[in-house]
């Protein structure tokens, strides 16, 4: 377990590193004089905005002068030190990212217990009920949950539920120091994120039951006479959740392009509406320090995807 | 030689399995409708321009935001455009992107994948590892960081999706060709003095195409949501050019007057986006025999 461990650290390590000279050189790459990209603004009839103090300014902090490489190893050795630089309108990254992250978290956290709580038994009951109406009728909801864009989704949700209904605020955001509100607020979001996870996890749950309760040691458990209860609860079930982890693991990339959607149709001023905006507003300061924590987010989860998959799994750690 | 040059019963063994397969696929009709609608969805993208019964883009002030009606169908948006006319233009995009894209994912991504099946050793594990990098970036973070450097337009979009939808493709066709390395006809072939040329054309392309089919019809949904997510964040089409993600984009601003200027648009990606997933569904289930539902 504890080489298995070292392994994939090490490997985590590797991918963090590709990906930050990645970002650092998509960066470098963008047409344009690096001084006006990295100030975040646009050059406007050939002529860049920033003046000659803050360019200056600019060239002494990323190093310009000096060598790509060098230029590389600085910037990482101000990432390190907690300094993400400025954005377009000089105010500091990691302050914005501090203050929008947790946002972000508690939806995701939210989308993903929902996720599971309605997609883990649903593909349990539609495996136990193989070919059966229940079956087909949860494969066909599946199918179209995946088929939906997110777009269309919160669009008909904000059409009832906030315009027709009147039951939910149709956008917005309130801080968790009021609670009622804060979740009221997110509850339609929550759903746009979770549909699609819902459906992936029915489909994965269910596959993976079908697999199990096919096995040998399903059928000698179910000879010796425990009740179906005990077969599926303590046997089957526990056996198909190791692949329902990994799949779990891997819709993490796809939670936060969920979450930057939600986030942007709903006004929620969270990480992922952070990122839109700064693309579309050509902020590659802001850019580049979202997409890298992005980045470096996702390889921490899952990294614990296989970790977890090594813990649930002997046959992993053994070899 | 004459071991492996006997073409003749080895196609009609191929004629005999595509028939099985073509008759498993239509015997059932949620697969064909899908087909039905995927092939719907071509036609209005290839001829679009010519039966939409308006121009997409032609104004006009006395109708606006009008509901439906006989001669509009759908209504009239914010300008006074036929809102059925702006959808069915508006399929262009979404199938040049997707099919652009899609085949630029396949044409960098199915030469490496089966060179890295094939050859194995260093250059397998370099592939395999780099993979393993772009898979950890998630595709749309990784579409959204080529658009913000590329800039907005559909040919960008299109590089963008079509990058980030290597990886998937890759993992397939290393995938089948470590797989079919070890049948016994391609171990024939090999032992037989076949160039590895002529095993990876004749044997080891060809019999993984059923599996790259399916998993092509499963990858374009992914790819028109994301031309018209992209839209609607303005990084993909340019108003006034039709397209579904601009057409959501500008129909959110009415959210509260019509909602239906955001929600037909909205559907028919939808729609589209079921219809390759069940053509996907099917397709795996005709081809592939041992898969039990």
């Amino acid at each position: 377990m504890a080489r298995f461990v070292v392994r994939r650290t090490g490997t985590a390590l590797l991918v963090v590193f590709a990906t930050s000279i990645l970002v650092f050189l998509g960066i470098r790459a963008i047409p344009g004089n690096p001084i006006t990209v990295l100030a975040g603004q646009q050059e406007q009839n050939g002529e860049s905005l920033p003046d000659l103090k803050m360019r200056e300014w600019i060239i002494h902090k990323y190093y310009l002068n000096h060598s790509l490489p060098m230029q590389y190893l600085h910037w990482v050795w101000l990432l390190l030190h907690g300094d993400f630089g400025e954005n377009q309108h000089q105010q500091p990254i990691g302050q914005m990212i501090a203050d929008r992250l947790p946002i972000t978290l508690e939806l995701a956290a939210l989308a993903v217990v929902v996720a599971a709580v309605i997609g883990i038994p649903l593909g349990v009951i539609s495996a136990m009920r193989r070919g059966r109406p229940t079956d087909h009728t949860t494969n066909g909801i599946a199918v179209v949950a995946m088929s939906m864009n997110h777009l269309w989704f919160a669009f008909l949700l904000i059409t009832w539920f906030a315009i027709d209904l009147r039951w939910l605020p149709a956008g917005g955001y309130r801080s968790v120091h009021h609670p009622l509100a804060n979740l009221e607020h997110l509850v339609l979001p929550v759903i746009v994120v979770s549909y699609g996870i819902a459906a992936h996890l029915i489909r994965q749950t269910r596959t993976s039951m079908l697999d199990t309760l096919g096995s040998e040691y399903i059928r000698t458990a179910r000879a010796k006479g425990l009740r179906e209860k005990a077969v599926i609860g303590r046997h089957a079930l526990r056996n198909s959740m190791l692949t329902v982890v990994t799949v779990l693991g891997l819709t993490l990339g796809g939670l936060l392009a969920g979450a930057a959607i939600a986030e942007t149709i709903f006004g929620i001023p969270g990480y992922g509406s952070m990122l839109i905006t700064a693309v579309g507003n050509r902020d590659y300061p802001l850019v580049q320090a979202t997409v890298l924590i992005a980045a470096v987010g996702y390889v921490i989860t899952s990294f614990l995807t296989d970790v977890v998959y090594a813990l649930l799994n002997p046959k992993i750690r053994v070899s | 030689m004459t071991l492996i040059d006997v073409p003749v019963p080895f196609t009609s063994a191929r004629a005999r399995r595509f028939r099985i397969a073509r008759a498993r696929f239509l015997r059932r009709p949620v697969a064909v409708a899908a087909l039905v609608v995927v092939c719907l969805f071509v036609l209005l993208g290839a001829f679009g321009p010519l039966i939409s019964p308006y121009d997409p883009n032609a104004t006009d002030f006395n109708h606006i935001m009008g509901h439906s009606s006989w001669a509009h169908p759908l209504g009239t948006d914010q300008l006074g455009r036929d809102e059925l006319s702006r959808i069915i233009v508006g399929a262009r995009a979404s199938l040049v992107v997707a099919l652009a894209a899609t085949f630029l994912s396949l044409l960098i991504a199915v030469p490496l994948g089966i060179y890295a099946g094939y050859r194995g050793g260093w250059v397998d594990t370099t592939i395999a590892r780099m993979n393993d990098v772009k898979l950890a970036f998630p595709g749309i973070i990784l579409a959204v960081g080529l658009a913000a450097i590329l800039g907005p337009s559909l040919r960008n979009v299109t590089l963008a999706l079509g990058i980030a939808g290597i990886a998937h493709f890759l993992r397939v066709a290393r995938g089948e060709t470590l797989a079919l390395r070890e049948q016994n006809f391609v171990k024939a072939a090999v032992v037989s003095g076949a160039s590895s040329w002529s095993i990876v054309f004749r044997h080891i392309l060809p019999n993984m195409t059923s599996t790259l089919l399916v998993q092509t019809a499963i990858h374009i949904p992914g790819v028109i949501l994301g031309e018209a997510l992209f839209s609607f964040l303005g990084l993909g089409v340019r108003p006034p050019t039709p397209s579904w993600g601009v057409m959501v984009s500008e129909g959110q601003t009415y959210i509260a007057m019509a909602p239906r200027l955001a929600l037909y648009p909205g559907a028919a990606v939808t729609i589209i986006a079921l219809g390759f997933n069940l053509l996907g569904d099917g397709l795996r289930d005709a081809l592939d025999p041992r898969t039990v539902r």
